[in-house]
């Protein structure tokens, strides 16, 4: 919030005068979950489901409560893995301002012996970025603010790629 | 489908643009357009206005803009496909023209991101795709759902980190030619290898910038395009496509299927064959430097696993088998990702029409450009024919 009176500051690179907005904009949504609850009881269990069609029997991971084929909502809920292959993964160094807090983090898609695949975080150690095809296992830990998350680790401990 | 023509092109200079506000900034390239098409506004019957948005001040940029540049109280509307949005915004106006209920149209192209401080930008681009399962939860960054194609692409067929670096050479080096670029400078493989890391396996200089520009075209139906000029550019066809919304429900990191749904669709309505022979230009969308690579398969310029090999034999460069992004490319022209796709358009029409600089003006045979504009990864595609005849 810029407090001084007058509005107009010069920009640092340029010169040109810039009117710094007096009026910020917060925004914080609340999101329905009610159709995935059951995913959210699941975690809290350590388990990460995915709903199920009871009808033509498709899997949705991440989960939905209808399915657009049998335009139904009518659902089972099946734990995924716990084993799944990586299939690509990145470590983000230039971190949005809601995660500027975090150390650098690594994410990758792994794909479960189901089919369906899920984002999340790597919890490797060492600093090597792991390999495309790597086994990994699903496991379910708490984040920064003590809410559980799925993240993927190694599958057996020690059994990483070693560091550099 | 009735036949749809550009009849005039504008575009602004890109980059860091704290000379002007959105409505200033879109005004450069809608007075350009004006001009080219040799019109007043009160001959457009609709326009539509390309802007993301949330990083810049005005929430309603059809109307301010259509305020300050006196084309109220002419009917509009915003239009968002993430970083094809241009490209939707001109689809919105050459449909209005194709029904019947337009003759003259203009899609109108803005983005001003240097609105709010870099992390912020990082922040609301980081939720194009899922906004709950991949950036609530993960942090997902717009670099890093790349840099998973990257890793993937790489694992796959091979490809070294300097073989992106080559895509970011040959595109500083157009945008070092062209005076609206956001990068009028080269770099070094040694430069794009040494820049830090943005989302691994991404580097600074593997990315597109963040942009500040507008590009406005005018559309017009066959009589009117024919009466107002003699090098009228032919929509001659347009594919669309999404993709899912989750990068965990695509079935494999090497490919964009949104753009290879897009692409058959266009080359089936302009009747293109073999696109390396039948296209003499094409502008596709480098928001990172694998994205490139990725668009020479999807397109079909090359077999999947041999887009290495074409930048490896600078194929891509003006004078090779297909010149790619002679304008700079996103990388180094920049990336106001509303303004993007009219910028492309525009940028086909130049080439199209034989005005873009000798030094980075391709061969024209065929008479035959193409875009290919992607809006989020692979979340929206759109590829575009343009042609003289
Ligand atoms: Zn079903």
């Amino acid at each position: 919030m810029n407090s001084t009176p007058n509005a107009i500051k010069r920009d640092e690179k340029t010169g040109d005068p810039l009117f710094i907005d007096r009026r910020e904009l917060r925004l914080r949504y609340e999101i329905p979950v009610k159709d995935i609850y059951p995913f959210f009881d699941g975690l809290r269990e350590g388990r990460v489901l995915a709903s199920k069609c009871k009808i033509c029997l498709a899997l949705y991971f991440p989960p939905q409560g209808s399915c657009p084929t049998c335009r139904k909502s009518d659902m089972d809920w099946v734990e995924l893995g716990p084993t799944a292959k990586l299939l690509a993964v990145t470590k983000v160094y230039i971190k949005p301002q809601s995660f500027a807090e975090e150390e650098d983090y690594i994410l990758g898609v792994g794909e479960f012996p189901e089919g369906v695949k899920a984002l999340a975080r790597l919890l490797f150690e060492g600093s090597r970025m792991p390999k495309i095809g790597t086994q990994m296992r699903i496991a379910v830990t708490k984040d920064s603010g003590e809410n559980p998350l799925y993240v993927f680790v190694p599958t057996e401990p020690g059994s990483n790629e070693p560091a550099p | 489908m009735t036949k749809v023509a550009i009849v005039g092109a504008g575009i602004s200079r890109f980059g860091r643009r704290t000379d002007a506000n959105m409505n200033a900034l879109a005004w450069e390239s809608v007075s350009a357009a004006l001009e080219d098409a040799g019109i007043e506004q009160k001959d457009i019957d609709f326009y539509s206005v390309g802007n993301v948005g949330v990083w810049s001040e005005e929430n309603l940029p059809a109307v301010t803009v259509g305020e300050y540049a006196g084309l109220t109280p002419k009917g509009t509307m915003r239009v968002e496909a993430a970083c094809a949005t241009g490209s939707a915004a001109i689809k919105v106006a050459r449909d209005s023209i194709a029904s019947g209920s337009a003759k003259l149209a203009m899609a109108v192209g803005l983005e001003k991101m240097y609105g709010v401080p870099t992390p912020t930008i990082v922040e609301l681009i980081g939720r194009a795709g899922n906004y709950f399962w991949e950036f609530e939860n993960f942090g997902l960054t717009f670099p890093g759902y790349y840099a998973l194609y990257a890793s993937a692409y790489m694992a796959k067929y091979e490809a070294k980190e300097e073989d992106l670096a080559l895509v970011a050479v040959k595109n500083h080096y157009y945008g070092s030619l062209n005076p609206f670029a956001q990068f009028q400078k080269q770099v070094s493989i040694d430069e794009v290898m040494t820049s830090k890391y943005v989302a691994h396996p991404l580097k600074l200089l593997d990315s597109s910038p963040i942009t500040d520009g507008s590009a406005a075209v005018i559309l017009a139906d066959e009589e009117t395009a024919r009466r107002l000029t003699d090098t009228p550019v032919w929509i001659k066809g347009q594919g669309v496509a999404s993709g899912s919304a989750n990068l965990s429900k695509r079935s494999d990191f090497v490919s964009l299927d949104a753009s290879v749904t897009a692409a058959k669709a266009a080359y089936s309505q302009a009747g293109i064959k073999n696109p390396v022979e039948d296209i003499d230009v094409a502008t596709v969308h480098d928001c990172f430097t694998i994205a490139e690579l990725m668009a020479y398969e999807d397109l079909g310029f090359v077999g999947r696993g041999k887009a290495v090999q074409l930048i490896r034999d600078e194929q891509t460069y003006k004078g090779g088998k297909i010149p790619v992004n002679l304008d700079g490319g996103l990388k180094a022209k920049g990336h106001p990702i509303g303004a993007t796709g009219v910028g492309m358009a525009v940028e086909a029409v130049k080439q199209l029409r034989r005005e873009a600089p000798k030094s980075r003006q391709a061969d024209i045979r065929h008479g035959v450009a193409l875009t290919h504009n992607v809006g989020g990864t692979g979340h929206y595609a759109y590829v575009t024919l343009y042609g003289l005849n």
